[in-house]
């Protein structure tokens, strides 16, 4: 992981808990609200989460990031319709946050506390809520990818230099199919979806022709709402960006993809965060990438 | 007012930029600039690839044929006086001599990039020779290099 300036960091943890904030207020309206979601709300809540889940990766708050995805695991549920903020299910989310504020107190030990608790909350949520996800029978996508597992991946790119080396070396893991531009990668998402064999992986450049990255983002998580699929369970989206792109890496964010690349592409780092988000195990070491 | 969301928002970006390599912080350069970064930076190339020399010189060789296109394409936008495919053909450009490590040619890609946004079409036109030579350049130096085979010049600058 990278160096980051201190203040930053603190900077980072201060913004955080502001927000966190914000998100026990809108949590208690949601409450409020029972069966009659007030969607913006609840996708206010989801993006705050999901962004504060983005930036602990990069910041290496790893045990905020554990329980911030458990988080919007339920969240996604609400928002689906698929469970229904109940007080007994927005207690458990306010303890989720509460705890998510605890955890920003003391960023330094954060990693070291335990969220075992608040975290099989969570899951129990997601586990009774009806009808069950189907994770892999759905999306081809899986939390945690098993030895036998078969990634597949989507690279979305236009730069033919760039697209020539991720390919080449993705395919070294796995099944890679290549778009080059974001209407293309939408309908290669939605054609794997409709034959059950959906994406583990999609990399996904920002400037492109017809359709840009961060619209091709928001479709193909839509694509997976419309089939029941939450964005925590879905494909993993790394966006590929340049500095010049750097803020509109944050509406990708917002638009739940899961982490991002800098260009030019350091293949070191993008075993890291394959690694990071179970793509491949440790074993597939950079070194195991060599030829 | 800034919401506490566009705030969160704005320093990830923070948190980004803070991440961004060397190379990526040059400055565009104008067009009586071109010689200042490298030609070829193959130490950070294979660096990048993980030392990967075969996969280096794959990938050098697949640039090597279709930067010449890329910059017709460049020329052509530029007839047609059209900004935003001019500015998305150097943003192209510019990606790919980043990823070999042609850093001289991805500055002035930049730099043709960052005039055609700003809609300044003249820095585009006074930019686009250098391109050329700097390709040539790059590519006589990683042929004689060793990196890819020999193959003859399309552009005659």
């Amino acid at each position: 992981m990278f160096e980051l300036d201190k203040n930053l960091v603190l900077e980072f943890v201060a913004e955080s808990r502001e927000d966190l904030a914000m998100v026990e207020s809108d949590l208690l309206a949601i409450e409020a609200d029972g069966t009659d979601i007030d969607e913006q709300r609840v996708n206010r809540v989801l993006r705050t989460i999901h962004t504060i889940k983005g930036a602990s990766g990069l910041f290496n708050l790893k045990t905020i990031g554990a329980l911030a995805h458990e988080t919007e695991n339920v969240l996604a549920l609400i928002r689906s319709r698929k469970l229904v903020p109940a007080p007994n299910c927005v207690q458990v989310l306010l303890r989720a946050t509460d705890r998510l504020i605890e955890l920003f107190e003391h960023p330094d030990t954060s990693n070291d506390a335990g969220i075992v608790e608040v975290v099989a909350e969570l899951t129990r949520l997601c586990t009774n809520s009806r009808p069950p996800i189907q994770k892999r029978s759905l999306t081809g996508a899986v939390g945690s990818r098993g030895g036998d597992a078969h990634l597949r991946v989507l690279l979305v790119e236009d730069d033919f230099a760039c697209r020539l080396l991720l390919q080449t070396f993705l395919t070294r893991y796995s099944e890679c199919h290549v778009a080059v531009n974001g209407r293309e990668a939408i309908e290669a998402f939605r054609s794997a979806l409709d034959r059950g064999q959906g994406y583990d992986l999609i990399c996904m450049d920002i400037m492109m022709p017809e359709v840009d990255g961060r619209e091709a983002v928001r479709q193909i998580r839509a694509l997976e709402e419309s089939r029941g699929i939450r964005s925590t369970f879905g494909a993993k989206i790394f966006m590929t960006t340049t500095v010049q792109e750097a803020k509109e890496v944050v509406l990708c964010f917002k638009e739940l993809c899961d982490t991002y690349l800098m260009k030019p592409i350091d293949l070191g780092e993008m075993l890291s965060r394959m690694e990071a988000f179970h793509l491949i195990s440790p074993k597939e070491s950079p070194a195991a990438a060599i030829k | 007012m800034k919401t506490h969301e566009e705030s969160l928002a704005e320093l990830l970006a923070k948190a980004i930029l803070a991440t961004r390599s060397v190379a990526a912080d040059q400055e565009p350069l104008t067009s009586g600039e071109a010689n200042a970064p490298s030609v070829f930076d193959g130490d950070s190339l294979l660096q990048r690839l993980l030392g990967d020399r075969e996969l280096a010189c794959a990938v050098l060789a697949g640039f090597v044929q279709d930067a010449p296109f890329q910059l017709m394409q460049l020329h052509a936008r530029l007839v047609e006086e059209d900004t935003a495919k001019i500015q998305l053909q150097a943003h192209n450009l510019k990606g790919s001599a980043a990823t070999v490590g042609a850093e001289a040619l991805r500055a002035i890609a930049l730099s043709i990039e960052t005039s055609a946004a700003a809609s300044q079409l003249d820095p585009c036109r006074d930019l686009l020779p250098f391109a050329i030579n700097e390709f040539e350049r790059f590519k006589a130096q990683v042929e004689a290099e060793g990196w890819i085979a020999k193959t003859e010049n399309i552009f005659h600058t």
